[in-house]
């Protein structure tokens, strides 16, 4: 209920802000928009030298395409979370001077990186099609649901380490510089570059602790035919990666609650 | 109106050496003795004030005694410590113009920006967008990126996006006219309609004359909290800004 107030309440707020912030990022630049593509294309252009070319971890179409997807998940995570951290401190001077939801900077942070996200997977899709010889027989209603469900829990894990992120900055200026390094160590710790071979006993354990990892093997599930389907029927993995995102969400709510009214002092 | 309830807001002021976070890994106990040491300074203290509808109230005190504070309060962009503050209706606030301005995007952009975040619809802006650049005096750049326009025309348009947030309340701290004088002119006929049309404003100034001019309530903020309240015509019209000198 709480969120439908906060939607209805602040929907044109979000989409122009978003919106704007998205256009800033290319304004003046030769290229503009195709800037939002290019950079993931490029960073799997590089991982799949090194991993495919002269690691030999993986090779083929599908391999491409399974990076490739990975590469715009990170990158849709990576620059939420990033933009998001900052969202407070870099729109102070409007934060401190005209009365506004503060939910509305993280999340709008969010829908920044969801229209470049968009974008990119748009790009990637038809990539899909014309490359991978089984992607028409993988539309169906159960995986297109797969697909939706997982995209709904990564956007609940990113806009719930958003607030965290960016009202603790506000405060601890240290975060901002971890967050970097988790990032840089992420990347490799999440299902990406290749597989990670997580022993049966550890399994729950490792996809609640990296709480990105599961719902991007999932989504592979739902693009790839001959994708491993162990983790879609492990019961356990969906209670605790459910359990740890409300726990996560229930953080973000104390977080929020807890700084909202003193927040703009600190600015 | 604008009911203002024992209010109490204060700041801590790091007037003292502040501890790191090191200091706190190395040594917890004396990080929380030291962060105790930081002295608070009370801006706002128990404050009670009713601005009814069509109210001007004229805040009025020293540099540092929480004018601005209060400003902010009642735009509702930080909350008191203490107490309730009660607004029935639409604020507008005009605490710094163009807050959400961005040099690289184009004037219609900034419109659209500034205007949704002070709470006008996108179609109602659209549907204004000429008027806004009009009154601004600045049709032909509506397309222009924001770094080219002057600092006088950033401020002409920035006024104008703000005015036509139709509102109940406005709050305007020391901005009150901007631009030239012809633009000046304009900007105070927007004021007269405001107060022709009963409209509940805050003002917060150093000038006198327009106190005594417009005032129906002076807020006078001493510092450290203290404050006096007047109502009366009477003293509203013999109030002078000595006792401000006097306690500067």
């Amino acid at each position: 209920m709480k969120i439908h107030k906060f939607v209805k309440g602040n929907k044109e707020k979000l989409i122009i802000m978003s919106a704007m912030d998205l256009k800033l990022r290319y304004q003046n630049s030769l290229i503009g928009f195709l800037w939002s593509f290019l950079k993931p294309m490029m960073q799997f252009g590089v991982y799949y030298t090194v991993f495919a070319l002269i690691l030999n971890l993986g090779s083929g179409y599908e391999y491409a395409l399974q990076l490739f997807f990975g590469v715009i998940i990170w990158t849709f995570f990576a620059e939420s979370t990033s933009i998001g951290l900052n969202s407070f401190v870099s729109k102070a001077p409007i934060i401190s001077k005209i009365r506004v939801d503060k939910l509305v900077p993280p999340v709008s942070a969010f829908i920044t990186a969801l229209l470049s996200f968009c974008i990119n997977f748009i790009i990637f899709y038809m990539f899909y099609l014309f490359i991978y010889t089984d992607a028409l027989s993988q539309v169906s209603l159960s995986n297109y649901s797969l697909f939706m469900a997982s995209l709904i829990q990564i956007s609940i894990l990113i806009i719930s380490l958003n607030i965290i992120l960016s009202f603790s900055y506000v405060f601890f200026r240290d975060i901002q510089q971890i967050w970097e390094i988790v990032l840089m160590y992420g990347v490799f710790l999440t299902p990406i570059l290749y597989k990670i071979p997580i022993p049966e006993d550890y399994q729950v354990l490792y996809y609640t602790v990296n709480p990105l990892a599961f719902p991007l093997e999932n989504m592979k599930v739902a693009l790839f035919s001959d994708y491993s389907t162990v983790l879609i029927y492990n019961l356990n993995i969906w209670v605790a990666h459910t359990f740890f995102l409300l726990i996560l969400i229930y953080f973000s709510y104390l977080v929020k609650r807890k700084f909202e009214n003193n927040i703009v002092d600190y600015l | 109106m604008i009911k203002i309830n024992n209010v109490h807001k204060s700041y801590k002021a790091y007037t003292v050496h502040t501890n790191t976070f090191k200091s706190f890994l190395i040594n917890k106990k004396k990080y929380f003795s030291e962060k105790r040491k930081i002295p608070i300074l009370c801006v706002i203290n128990n404050l009670s004030v009713t601005i009814q509808e069509g109210d001007v109230l004229c805040v009025v005190g020293k540099n540092g005694s929480g004018k601005s504070t209060l400003a902010k309060l009642i735009a509702g962009t930080s909350a008191p410590e203490k107490g309730v503050i009660q607004i029935t209706g639409k604020v507008v606030p005009f605490l710094e113009l163009g807050v959400a301005f961005s040099n690289e995007l184009n004037g219609r952009d900034n419109a659209l920006l500034n205007g949704v975040l002070l709470g006008m619809s996108r179609s109602y802006i659209e549907k204004k967008m000429v008027d806004i650049f009009e009154f601004a005096e600045i049709r032909e750049f509506i397309n222009t990126p924001l770094k080219y326009y002057s600092s006088g025309m950033q401020m002409r348009l920035a006024f104008s996006i703000a005015m036509h947030a139709s509102g109940d309340i406005y709050i305007f701290d020391e901005i009150l006219a901007v631009g030239d004088e012809s633009f000046i002119k304009k900007c105070l006929n927007f004021f007269v309609e405001l107060l022709a049309n009963k409209k509940t404003i805050v003002f917060i100034t150093h000038n006198l004359d327009f106190v005594k001019e417009h005032a129906t309530k002076i807020l006078y903020l001493h510092g450290e909290g203290d404050y006096s309240l007047i109502e009366s015509q009477s003293e509203i019209e013999g109030f002078s800004f000595e006792p401000i000198i006097s306690n500067q």
